[in-house]
């Protein structure tokens, strides 16, 4: 009687409470489940940020002052990657603070893994995982069918685009309609009617195709993958506990990039590989849903390094 | 099947650059409408260095730099000021939104001080002005006192003055800027006292904020630099 019980009770612990608000922050998938998941660090990351911004504004403690366009932090500049990039095609001359700041966003993004800015800083990110969610409940509500899945290269049309445009023209075109610096401004300063536009994105992201300005648009995002393709931490796959579940495929916003790391792993002696790609943004989703601990986060080229 | 992608993506590129290039004029103004911070390059090139981060806007003591909305195009979010509401006053002496600007949108050798900076030119409408009219200042001006978030500590003693003369006296410049200058009108004869702006004018605003006459008596206008002809 007394073990039948404790048997049953590990039972139910075991079975998946799949959307429920519990799961949103804690692993239940895991073998040893009751663990903190990564998006509960990450989306705690983001709001971190976000609020530091605005209260170091609100409160005048200058510890991180301006957006995330360009900051300082403690008196020492750092500008974003792509608004760098868009300054210089624009402007076409350079300043000792504006190379400061981009050398520096350039080190650190290539130590923790180049789109770690999407996964953990970006607050449109945070707004995007929230649209997945309110996709899976229209999903099971049966108001959408299926979303399109487009060529995810086509981003790279984007990125050379709103370059091109300000070296035509003189004038920053892009930031103005960037739904990453539109949401951060508003938490910052007042909130402005560009709102609606990123509302627009969300809701073509929930209705039509997934995660549509992330994978397919953010030049941003883009700049940050190309850096990821050289970075230093990413997801690492290890195909000898991986017990083919397809779990991580559901959570992944690009799960090509899986699939090739499948493959990379086959044909690697210790049939390991690193998730590769432009489009991973070490949200570690993957991680929270494995139950065999196939996924984490390592360095890559530690080995040649050292 | 990969290069006709490739094309089909560069068609892509094209067509959006395309797009991109003619929408721009329809989203910036012919005429500079905001009066931009001390230090400001040319208003075509400021729209190519301001990266709308808001460095400036957060170091400003007196909180007169804000960010324009998407009303002015491509200029959304780049930092403007309102005269009327809170102007400029160069109390901060170093120019601190300029030691700031990240990317040289404002400009340290066009504002090594108060005097050389030239955010626009003041403009009088005798019209409206108390001066002319030679009336007195003894109403409140229809700013509501409290809310004025300026440095100064407003002594009403200050402003109840026989004629008018709160733009020259008020003015961080002083006489080099602004004086009050008297003239006969020379059909009637009846002589007056008017603001006179001078070369020494730096834009800043303060007169247009201290206007006690709805709308101002004295106004900003933004790029504009003394002796050019207004539009």
């Amino acid at each position: 009687m007394h073990e039948n019980s404790a048997v049953t009770g590990t039972q139910k612990k075991e079975k998946p409470k799949r959307g429920t608000f519990y799961e949103l922050f804690i692993n239940t998938r895991k073998i040893r489940p009751g663990r903190i998941s990564y998006r509960c660090i990450r989306w705690f990351s983001i709001i971190l940020i976000t609020a530091t911004f605005a209260l170091s504004f609100k409160w005048a403690l200058d510890f991180l002052a301006g957006s995330l366009n360009g900051s300082r932090l403690m008196s020492f500049f750092l500008i974003d990657l792509y608004t760098g990039l868009e300054y210089v095609a624009a402007h076409k001359a350079l300043t000792l603070n504006a190379v400061i700041g981009f050398l520096t966003i350039l080190l650190f993004y290539f130590f923790v893994g180049g789109r770690t800015f999407c996964g953990w800083v970006c607050p449109y990110n945070l707004v995007a995982e929230i649209g997945e969610i309110i996709h899976e409940y229209l999903r099971k509500k049966g108001v959408i069918k299926k979303r399109r899945m487009y060529s995810e290269k086509i981003r790279y049309t984007f990125w050379v685009m709103f370059l091109l445009i300000p070296l035509i023209t003189g004038s920053i075109f892009f930031e103005s309609f960037n739904p990453v610096d539109i949401i951060n401004r508003a938490f910052i300063y007042t909130p402005t009617v560009m709102l609606l536009w990123v509302l627009l994105i969300l809701v073509f992201e929930v209705f039509y195709a997934r995660r549509f300005w992330c994978k397919y648009v953010c030049p941003t995002g883009t700049t940050y993958g190309m850096l990821g393709t050289v970075s230093l931490l990413r997801v690492r796959f290890d195909l000898n506990k991986c017990t083919h579940c397809g779990n991580c495929y559901k959570v992944c916003i690009e799960p090509t990039l899986l699939t090739d790391a499948l493959k990379d792993a086959k044909k690697t002696k210790d049939n390991t590989a690193f998730v590769k790609g432009v489009s991973c943004i070490n949200c570690a989703r993957c991680i929270d849903v494995c139950a065999y601990d196939a996924l984490k986060f390592d360095f890559r080229f530690l080995d040649k390094i050292l | 099947m990969e290069r006709r992608l490739f094309v089909k993506y560069l068609g892509i590129t094209a067509a959006g650059t395309a797009v991109g290039v003619g929408v721009t004029p329809l989203l910036t103004e012919e005429q500079q409408t905001l009066l931009r911070p001390p230090g400001a390059i040319d208003e075509k090139k400021f729209l190519g260095a301001c990266i709308k981060c808001g460095l400036c806007v957060q170091i400003c003591p007196v909180d007169c730099i804000k960010l324009a909305d998407i009303d002015k195009g491509l200029a959304y979010q780049t930092p403007y000021i309102d005269p009327r509401t809170n102007a400029c006053d160069f109390s901060c002496k170093g120019i601190q939104c300029v030691l700031v600007c990240p990317t040289y949108a404002l400009v340290h050798e066009l504002a090594p001080n108060a005097e050389s900076v030239r955010m626009g030119i003041a403009k009088v409408i005798p019209d409206r002005c108390l001066a002319v009219q030679g009336k007195k200042l003894k109403t409140k001006s229809k700013h509501k006192w409290d809310e004025w978030k300026y440095k100064w500590k407003v002594n009403p003693a200050e402003y109840m003055k026989m004629i008018c003369n709160l733009c020259a006296d008020k003015c961080p410049i002083g006489p080099g800027a602004i004086t009050i200058q008297d003239r006969k009108d020379p059909k009637t004869g009846r002589e007056y006292q008017i603001p006179v702006v001078l070369q020494g004018c730096t834009g800043c605003g303060v007169c247009e904020m201290v206007c006690p006459v709805d709308p101002p008596a004295i106004i900003i206008i933004p790029g504009k630099k003394w002796g050019e002809k207004n539009a």
